[in-house]
């Protein structure tokens, strides 16, 4: 019992960890050589975290939570955009460090970075109702790619600290 | 159990994996060739062609969402959109064939097809 409301206090300071970051993250000026749109992601780290340490329900918890927050601050669109990208990468996160044994973190950073943006563009595509958003992807990829390596060598250099902090109840 | 490591040999696979799509993806959007019309359609619905063969001179056009375009030397792009983040405009001047801008929010893309789809007449 004591260790529950341990987790759930923990996925509510990532949750808040989370909410930051994205804020933080939107303040960054856009450089021209980006493609449109294109963000570091950096509060998948919190995602990241819940599903390596904590389990399904905090993971999925902070990515609606991040949704609700995009939701209220840059509109609806955003929003449902961040809420696919966000589940989509969650779960893939999950079951990855669930049942792969080939990947590094660094891969997994990468894989749900790529699905954060296949799940956003596929949501574009259907509210735009046109396939040609998808002529973002390489890009988006290309730079999800490159954030993703980021998120996995950041996770697991703080991943130790974060699994003490779990076993000190 | 065995413990996950940084970096793997599978991540390695995956990144160049992810490198050569992107890398083939340029390689074909650099040869692409000089667009002759754009096609703006609202949710789905193709409400404005541009002939951009033969437009020279500035022109404005303003879609009923409010979108604004501004066609010039044989290139196009969105001029203004009250989207929140402005990504459409952030896409700049389209002149390829292939050179697209969306606007998530206002569900408006503007696309410039090349010489393959020959457009015969400007309608609005």
């Amino acid at each position: 019992m004591k260790q529950n409301t341990y987790k759930l206090a923990l996925t509510g300071l990532l949750g808040a960890c989370a909410v930051a970051l994205s804020y933080l993250e939107s303040l960054l000026p856009t450089a021209g050589f980006l493609p449109p749109g294109a963000k570091p992601g950096f509060s998948n780290l919190a995602n990241m975290f819940a599903a390596a340490a904590l389990g399904p329900l905090p993971a999925f918890g902070i990515a609606l939570l991040k949704a609700g927050f995009a939701a209220f601050t840059r509109g609806g669109t955003a929003g449902l955009m961040s809420l696919c990208g966000g589940l989509l990468s969650t779960a893939v996160m999950l079951l990855l460090f669930r049942r792969d044994k080939k990947l590094g973190y660094v891969g997994i950073g990468v894989v749900s970075a790529v699905c954060h943006n296949l799940g956003q563009l596929a949501v574009a595509a259907a509210m735009v109702g046109s396939r040609s958003v998808l002529l973002y992807l390489p890009a988006l990829l290309l730079f999800g790619a490159a954030a993703g390596v980021l998120t996995g060598l950041v996770c697991r250099a703080a991943l130790p600290a974060l699994l003490r902090v779990l076993r000190r109840k | 159990m065995k413990e996950r490591k940084w970096f793997s040999k599978a991540d390695c696979l995956v990144l160049c994996l992810l490198g050569l799509f992107a890398a083939a993806f340029f390689l074909w959007r650099a040869g692409a060739s000089p667009g002759t019309a754009a096609v703006v359609t609202v949710e789905g619905e193709t409400v404005l062609t541009v002939d951009l063969a033969a437009c020279e001179a500035q022109e404005t056009y303003t879609l009923p969402n409010g979108v604004e375009l501004l066609a010039e030397a044989h290139t196009i792009r969105v001029a203004f959109s009250d989207c929140p983040d402005g990504l459409c405009m952030q896409a700049g001047v389209l002149s390829k064939a292939g050179d697209t801008a969306v606007c998530v929010p206002n569900r408006t893309v503007v696309s410039v097809v090349g010489s393959d789809r020959p457009v015969h007449a400007v309608t609005y």
